[in-house]
Order: C-alpha cells, then structure tokens, then sequence
C-alpha cells in the first residue's frame, strides 16, 4: 500500500508529510536546546565564582575551526539537494560525500578538544561551567552523529531509492537538509554563549 | 527549474560567504573590551541571530514557506520564551512564591519563611 502524502502536497497543509513531522520534531528540539540554555543563564547569573572557572581556557581558534567546518557542511548538505533537483546524481554524490567528511571532521575536532580537556584534568564534574560546557556540546555532538547516520544512509544504502522514487528521494534529502541545517544553528548560538561571551 | 535553481545556488554562495565573514567577526569583537560588560554579549549575540537567520532564512527556506510551517514556529517561540524567561522570573521572585503552600484538603502543607528556614 502506498502512504500518501509522500511526494503530493496535502491540501490541508500545504506540505508533504515528512516536512511537516520534521518541522515539529525540530521544534521539540527548540525546546530541549531552549531548556538547556536557560539553564546555563540562570547557572552562570547565580554563580559568584562563574568568572574563576576557566572558561578562558577553552580553545577558541579550534572552535572558530569547528564552526567554519559546520557552515561548509550545511552549504553543501544545500548543495546536495540542489543537485537532485537538477536531476544531477553525480554531484549529489559528491556533496553528500562532503558533508559527510565535514561532519566527521567536526567530531574529529571535538575529540581533540574534549581529550585535551581531560588530560589536564577538567571533567564535567570539576564546576559548573564545565557541566554545562560538556552538557550542551556532548548532546550536540551526539546530533551530528544522528546526523551522520541518516546522511551516510542516503549517501549508501538508500540512495537505491533514486532510481524507483526519485521525487521521494529529493524530498528526503530536504527533510534531512532541515534537520542538519538546525544542528548548525544550534553550534551558531552555542560558540560564542560557551567560548566567547 | 534550472534558472530557479542558479539563483539559488548564488544565494548559497553568498551566504557562505557572510556566514563565514560573521564567525570573524564574533571572534574579533569577543577581543573588544567594553566597559559594560553587558555590551560584549549582546553584540555577540547580535551576530549570532544574524547568522542564525541567514542559515534559517536560506537554508531552511524559511524566507519562502507555508503558513502552517510559520503557525508551528510562532507557538515554538511562545513556549521557548516562557521556558527561557521562567527560571529568571522564579530566580529574582518575580512570580511571587507564597507564604504557605495550601494542599491536602484545604490544610496548610508548608509555612515558609522567606529569610530561609523552613518550618
């Protein structure tokens, strides 16, 4: 049986199914992001000692890295999409591809990170910056791996989809285009909250 | 179709562009000394909601969506701001906590002392 709403719009709402469950699933991720950032204000406006945690410490010229690798990944995740619109396979490959290597290159970077932390002793358990520090880039390093998942299975598997459905398989890209494009903007607000203000 | 979409890839482009040229940015003036220190975090916060409604606006393609899409992201933004704000509103009282907490058939379950000890 064919699920509706696939690839035609529903007269309702103007969207196929998919972009409409994907916009309120991100909108549950505002919420879940939104929750955590309050924590941090009210966490750091109540903390006298905020200022003595070693917030300097943290390796801005990585994350200023990081953030250029993650803005590269979101133009080309775009790109990814563009190219089946232009019914160009070979080129959603490669950008696909592209954004993978940027997403890895990212957790590669954060590992750096996190490990130099560790080896000097700064755990999330050590202050209150650094519980919310490791609190808010662990849980969004853990979506760029969902990240990863989802666009290393259209980059194999499900890439056989192309061929049968390929509208249903343009709209899929889209769907998991919005999802990495809001992992971006979370990283957007999370680098200067956490490394730079 | 394929006009369409060479106008959009140098949108992209240009976005690249700018959003690359706003992450300089945020780390230069991160380097400012303000007097008020208030002023450093909102700029850098300034530049972050630049940034964030370019990739919204571009990437997302929020600058061309329908209107349910627009319905759910204005609620989005009530409850965010109710749950951003809230904390704070309790942090300075501004919610007013009560003296005494009435449960448990009507009978006073809890004084409570404002200068701290509860009794």
């Amino acid at each position: 049986m064919k699920i509706p709403y696939n690839e035609e719009l529903r007269p309702d709402t103007g969207l196929y199914n998919a972009k409409l469950g994907i916009w309120l699933f991100l909108a549950s991720e505002v919420m879940l992001f939104g929750g955590l950032f309050s924590a941090y204000i009210m966490l750091r406006l109540s903390d006298p000692n905020w200022a003595n945690y070693g917030q300097s410490a943290l390796n801005v010229p990585l994350a200023t890295l990081n953030t250029a690798v993650l803005i590269t990944s979101s133009v080309t995740m775009v790109m990814s999409w563009v190219s089946l619109k232009l019914n160009d396979l070979k080129k959603y490959k490669f950008y696909m591809g592209l954004t993978l290597l940027c997403s890895f290159g990212f957790l590669i970077i954060k590992y750096i990170e996190y490990t130099s932390k560790f080896d000097h002793g700064l755990y999330p358990s050590t202050n209150n910056f650094l519980a919310v520090y490791f609190t808010l880039t662990g849980l969004h390093g853990l979506h760029v791996i969902g990240g990863i998942l989802v666009n290393g299975y259209f980059f194999g598997p499900g890439i056989k989809m192309w061929n049968t459905e390929p509208e249903r398989f343009t709209n899929r890209i889209e769907v998991a285009g919005l999802y990495w494009h809001f992992v971006d903007l979370v990283w957007i607000f999370l680098f200067p909250a956490l490394y730079l203000l | 179709m394929s006009n369409d979409m060479n106008r959009h890839i140098k949108i992209y482009r240009n976005v690249f562009i700018g959003l690359l040229f706003l992450t300089g940015l945020t780390v230069g003036a991160s380097y400012i000394h303000f007097d008020v220190l208030w002023v450093g975090i909102a700029l850098g916060l300034a530049i972050a909601f630049v940034k964030g409604f370019l990739v919204a606006a571009n990437f997302m393609h929020l600058n061309d969506e329908k209107s349910f899409i627009y319905l759910t992201l204005c609620m989005t933004v009530v409850f965010f701001l109710v749950l951003f704000f809230m904390p704070t509103l309790w942090h300075n009282d501004l919610l007013k906590t009560p003296n005494h907490i009435p449960i448990q058939n009507g009978e006073v379950y809890k004084e409570i002392d404002h200068h701290g000890d509860h009794h």
